[in-house]
C-alpha cells in the first residue's frame, strides 16, 4: 500500500536558522556548552561528591598507615627513610597519595561506568540523543568533564596529603613540613600526580567503555573492578604459571606481559623511593614481581611507557566512540 | 469510505449535497519516505509514507508491537533506519539531525530524566543540549507542566503521573515547531488526562504540529485532526477522524411505512446502502445531512417519528482495521 502516494511532493523548505522562541536561540550545543552541560551534571551529583569524600578519605587512612610504621619502626624520619633526608617532603606528600591510589582506581572506574552506563539503564540517554546532539561530540564532552572531575580528585587529594604533612611535626621533630617546599619538590610531586591522574583516566575510561558496550552500568561497574582486582590475583599467578610452562615462552612470560605495562608510567613518575616500594598490590603490570630486591619497578623508559598508556587510552576512546554513534539506541 | 489500504479519505464531492472547501496550503513537516527497519529477518517498520502537515494534531495509533516506538525512536534519530527517509520541515534528517532535532520536542514512552537532579535541573540539563534556556523559561515550563512548587524536588520523589508531566515540559521547553508524544497519558489521573487534552489543543491553536502516539482511543478522537492506524509495521489506513468517523455513521429513521420510505430513498445517489432494521429504516450515506434527510422525507409528504444519527467509535474502527489485516 502506498497511503500517502496521492498527496503530491513539496519543495524542500530551507532548514529555519533563528527561530523566534522563548527558549532563545535554539540549536544544537557545541562543544564547551556540553563540557559546560555535563559538568553542572556532575556538580549537582551526591554520587560524585561521595566519592571526592571517599577518596580523601582514603589518602588519609593512608598517612595514618604511614605515620603508624613510622612510629612502629622508630627511624622512619632518618635520612635514607622515608621522612629523612632531602626528599622526606616529597616522600611525605606522595606516600599517601601512591596509598590512596588504589582506593582511587576504583572510585573512578565506578565514575565511568555510573556516567555513562546510568543513563543507558535509566534511558535518559534517548532524551539527550533526540535532541539533536553530535553524539561523538557527547562522548567527548563527557570524557572531558569525566577528566576534569578526576583532575579535581587528584588535586584535592595533593591538598589533602600536603595539609596532612605539616602535622607529622606534631608527631615527631624534626619533620618536613610544607615550609621545606622548593622547586624540586614541587616538581618530583607534581609528577607523581600527574602518573596518578594517567592512571585515574585510564580506570575511567575502562570503567566507561565496558559501560557502553554492555550498555549497563553495573556491568561496567563490575567487569572493571574485577580487572583491578584480578590484575593482583594474576600478578602472583602469572609467574608461576609462566615457569611451571618449561618452555622459553614461559620463560618471558612475565616480561611479555609485565614489562610493557600499563601502570609504568605512574611508576615513572613516582620519586625513586617510592616506585621501589611498589609491588604486586600496586596492580599486575605495576612492576616486575620477580625483579631483582630492591629495583626500581620502571621496566621501560618514560616515553615507552607512555607510548603504551596512550596506545590503550586510544583503544577505548575508539571502541566506546564506535559503539556509541553507531549503535541504535533501544534503551 | 476509510479502507485500509486507501490512498485518501476525502469524501468524493456530491452535487447538490455538499461542495468540500478548497484546501489550504499544505506544507508537510513530518515525512517518512519507505521508512524500514529490520532487525534479522523481522521488519519491525516496513515501507512506511507517512506525512504530517504543519498545524495539524496526527495520532498514530497500533496495537502493541505494531512498530509505533520504533518508527519515533527513527524520526528522533535514535534509529538509524534499514531503509527509507525521513524527512523533517522538508530537510532528510540524516543529513541535518543537529539543525533539525533542536525545533523538535519529544517524550518518549517512559519519561527518563537523571534521578539525582530536581525536575527544575533536568529542565536545565536538556536546555543545555540546545545551547541553553533562560531560567525563567524553565520555570515558566514547570507551571505549564504543573510542577511548579515540585521543581525543586529530586526527580527521584516524583510520582508516575508526575514524570510524565516533567517530560511533557521537557518536549516543551524550547518552543519547539514539532511535538512528538509517545503515549503522553501514561500514569495521568484522569485530571490530568484532561489537563494534557487541554494542552495538546492550546498548543494545537498555537499552531505547533503535534504528532501523538496513543492507546487511549477517546482521546485520540478527542484531540486529533488526522490519524495513522499501524500493524505489523505497515501503515494500514490514514485519514481525518471526522472522515473517519463520519464514513461510518448512518441515519436510522423511524417512520409508520419503511418500505415506503426504502423505496423513496432507493433514488438518491449519495445513499449506499438501504435496509429495514426493527422497523426502522437505517440509511448508510456518510456525507447526508439531517435536515436534508428530513426535508426531503418531508416534501413527499412522510414525516417520521424520530431521525437518529448514529456512527461506530473509533475503537471500534480500530479494531476492525487490525484485525482485517491481521486475518482474524
Amino acid at each position: 500500500m502506498n497511503p500517502t502516494a496521492w498527496q503530491p511532493s513539496q519543495p524542500a523548505m530551507p532548514v529555519p536558522d533563528a527561530p523566534v522562541s522563548p527558549a532563545g536561540n535554539v540549536r544544537s550545543a557545541n562543544m564547551l556548552e556540553l563540557i559546560g552541560n555535563e559538568l553542572f551534571k556532575l556538580r549537582k551529583r551526591r554520587l560524585v561528591w561521595g566519592l571526592l569524600i571517599a577518596d580523601l578519605v582514603f589518602v588519609f587512612a593512608a598517612w595514618c598507615v604511614l605515620v603508624f610504621y613510622a612510629l612502629k619502626t622508630g627511624d622512619g624520619f632518618n635520612p635514607g627513610h622515608l621522612l629523612g633526608g632531602p626528599n622526606a617532603l616529597s616522600d611525605a606528600i606522595g606516600q599517601p597519595l601512591t596509598l590512596g591510589r588504589r582506593g582511587g582506581e576504583f572510585l573512578t572506574a565506578a565514575l565511568g561506568g555510573l556516567a555513562f552506563g546510568g543513563e543507558f539503564s535509566t534511558g535518559a540517554i534517548r532524551l539527550v540523543l533526540s535532541r539533536g546532539v553530535n553524539r561523538a561530540s557527547y562522548l567527548l564532552a563527557k570524557y572531558v568533564a569525566l577528566a576534569i572531575a578526576c583532575a579535581a580528585l587528584v588535586l584535592a587529594s595533593l591538598l589533602m596529603s600536603m595539609l596532612l604533612s605539616n602535622f607529622l611535626i606534631l608527631i615527631h621533630q624534626p619533620a618536613p613540613t610544607l615550609l621545606n617546599l622548593n622547586g624540586p619538590t614541587l616538581l618530583t610531586t607534581l609528577s607523581g600526580c600527574l602518573g596518578t591522574l594517567e592512571n585515574f583516566l585510564f580506570c575511567l575510561m575502562l570503567g566507561a567503555t565496558l559501560s557502553i558496550i554492555t550498555r549497563s552500568s553495573a556491568f561496567g561497574i563490575a567487569a572493571s573492578f574485577g580487572y583491578l582486582i584480578g590484575e593482583d590475583i594474576a600478578a602472583q599467578i602469572l609467574p608461576v604459571l609462566g615457569k611451571s610452562l618449561h618452555t622459553l615462552l614461559g620463560n618471558q612470560l612475565v616480561n611479555l606481559l609485565f614489562t610493557p605495562n600499563l601502570n609504568a608510567f605512574y611508576a615513572n613518575t613516582l620519586p625513586s623511593f617510592l616506585s621501589r616500594g611498589l609491588d604486586q598490590l600496586d596492580g599486575v603490570i605495576a612492576c616486575n614481581p620477580i625483579g631483582a630486591p630492591g629495583s626500581a619497578c620502571v621496566p621501560v623508559s618514560m616515553a615507552q611507557s607512555f607510548m603504551i598508556a596512550l596506545t590503550w587510552a586510544l583503544i577505548l576512546i575508539g571502541v566506546s566512540t564506535y559503539l556509541f554513534v553507531r549503535r541504535d539506541v533501544l534503551q | 469510505m476509510f479502507h485500509p489500504g486507501t490512498q485518501s479519505l476525502a469524501p468524493a464531492p456530491q452535487a447538490g449535497w455538499r461542495i468540500p472547501p478548497t484546501p489550504p496550503r499544505r506544507e508537510v513537516i513530518l515525512e517518512t519516505v519507505g521508512l524500514t527497519k529490520a532487525y534479522g529477518k523481522r521488519l519491525a517498520v516496513n515501507g512506511l509514507n507517512l506525512e504530517v502537515l504543519r498545524g495539524e494534531v496526527f495520532g498514530f495509533l497500533g496495537p502493541n508491537g505494531a512498530g509505533k516506538t520504533t518508527t519515533i525512536r527513527m524520526l528522533l534519530n535514535l534509529i538509524a533506519p534499514t531503509s527509507g527517509e525521513v524527512r523533517l520541515f522538508g530537510q532528510p534528517l540524516v543529513t541535518h539531525p543537529g539543525k533539525l532535532l533542536p525545533y523538535v520536542g519529544a517524550l518518549i514512552e517512559q519519561p527518563s530524566f537523571q534521578s539525582y537532579l530536581s525536575g527544575r535541573d533536568n529542565l536545565i540539563a536538556v536546555g543545555g543540549y540546545t545551547g541553553g534556556v533562560p531560567a525563567r523559561r524553565v520555570d515558566e515550563v514547570l507551571e505549564i507542566a504543573g510542577l511548579g512548587e515540585r521543581g525543586k524536588d529530586r526527580y527521584s520523589t516524583y510520582s508516575l503521573g508526575m514524570r510524565q508531566r516533567l517530560g511533557v515540559g521537557a518536549a516543551l521547553l524550547t518552543d519547539p515547531e514539532l511535538i512528538i508524544l509517545d503515549e503522553p497519558g501514561n500514569g495521568l489521573d484522569p485530571a490530568g488526562i484532561v489537563e494534557m487534552r487541554e494542552l495538546i489543543r492550546k498548543l494545537s491553536q498555537q499552531g505547533k504540529t503535534i504528532f501523538v502516539s496513543s492507546h487511549i482511543l477517546a482521546e485520540v478522537r478527542q484531540v486529533c485532526t488526522r490519524i495513522g492506524i499501524i500493524r505489523g509495521g505497515q501503515l494500514i489506513g490514514v485519514g481525518a477522524v471526522d472522515v473517519l468517523l463520519r464514513a461510518t455513521s448512518r441515519w436510522e429513521v423511524e417512520v409508520e411505512n419503511p418500505e415506503q420510505v426504502c423505496r423513496l430513498l432507493a433514488g438518491v445517489p449519495i445513499i449506499s446502502a438501504l435496509n429495514i432494521e426493527n422497523g426502522m429504516v437505517v440509511i448508510k450515506a456518510p456525507t447526508m445531512r439531517g435536515r436534508d434527510l428530513i426535508s426531503f422525507l418531508a416534501k413527499n409528504g412522510i414525516w417520521p417519528e424520530s431521525v437518529k444519527r448514529s456512527e461506530e467509535d473509533l475503537e471500534n474502527i480500530f479494531l476492525r482495521l487490525t484485525e482485517k489485516e491481521a486475518g482474524l
